[in-house]
């Protein structure tokens, strides 16, 4: 049990199948969830969309949200990807290689994208 | 002794291209598709906050033909992905495992990924 609770609060990365793909399905899950809101709160923008995007992404429960969607994607999209190198990379260097690289390159893409929209968010209206 | 001769998936070509197997190599392929997309995402975002002449330049690009051709790709790859990640959410619960269900989601799927993407960019 305490070895699955460690596996588990890997979020996925470390080499355990099971945590893997319990968190693809987790992620899976919430970004059904999140992408009806979304999809549904876009709707009700009008024509100019950065406009209302900006004062949209000022509503707190909004930054939150998309926020979380956001890492959430990356999340899903970044065990996805490290699924491939697992079946089609062949030398364990190599794997381990692109593997990290592909960590840094998501983080770096969480890191750019939180720190716009908090920027966008703590504008001065 | 470390094993660098792990076993891998079947390539590919390997497959004898079916509904089946077509549908899964396309749920990875659409994918890797929306995991580039994230970068544009970001880098859209960083435009707003920071860089107008990148925004301006962004929309420009994306009001051009390609650029429309790129954002079709990626509703279309997240409308199937989305649709197909339901399709493995429900075939996790143990539902619709026998072969003719398998065909017939699958159908489903590439109908309502068409209708969708044809009403995103014609209605």
């Amino acid at each position: 049990m305490v070895n699955f609770l460690k596996n588990f609060f890997s979020f996925g990365f470390n080499e355990d199948g099971l945590s893997h793909w319990i968190w693809q399905r987790i992620s899976a899950f919430l970004m059904i969830l999140l992408f009806f809101w979304i999809i549904f709160s876009f709707q009700e923008l009008s024509n100019n969309f950065i406009i209302d995007f900006n004062t949209w992404i000022k509503i707190p429960i909004n930054l939150i949200l998309f926020i979380v969607l956001f890492i959430l994607i990356m999340h899903h999209s970044t065990l996805g990807v490290l699924n491939i190198f697992e079946d089609y990379v062949q030398s364990e260097k190599i794997k381990k290689f692109f593997s990290i690289l592909l960590k840094i390159i998501s983080f770096l893409i969480i890191f750019i994208s939180i720190f716009s929209v908090w920027h966008i968010y703590s504008e001065i209206i | 002794m470390k094993n660098n001769n792990r076993p891998l998936s079947p390539h590919l070509q390997i497959y004898k291209p079916q509904i089946t197997s077509v549908l899964s190599i396309s749920h990875r392929f659409t994918g890797i598709i929306l995991y580039l997309s994230t970068f544009l995402i970001s880098l859209w975002l960083f435009s707003i906050a920071f860089n107008n002449n990148l925004k301006i330049f962004l929309d420009n690009f994306f009001y051009s033909n390609l650029g429309k051709i790129i954002l079709f790709f990626i509703t279309f790859s997240f409308t199937y992905h989305f649709l197909n990640g339901l399709r493995h959410l429900i075939w996790d619960f143990g539902y619709g495992f026998n072969i003719k269900n398998v065909y017939l989601t699958g159908f489903i799927i590439i109908f309502l990924t068409l209708t969708i993407n044809i009403y995103i960019w014609f209605f």
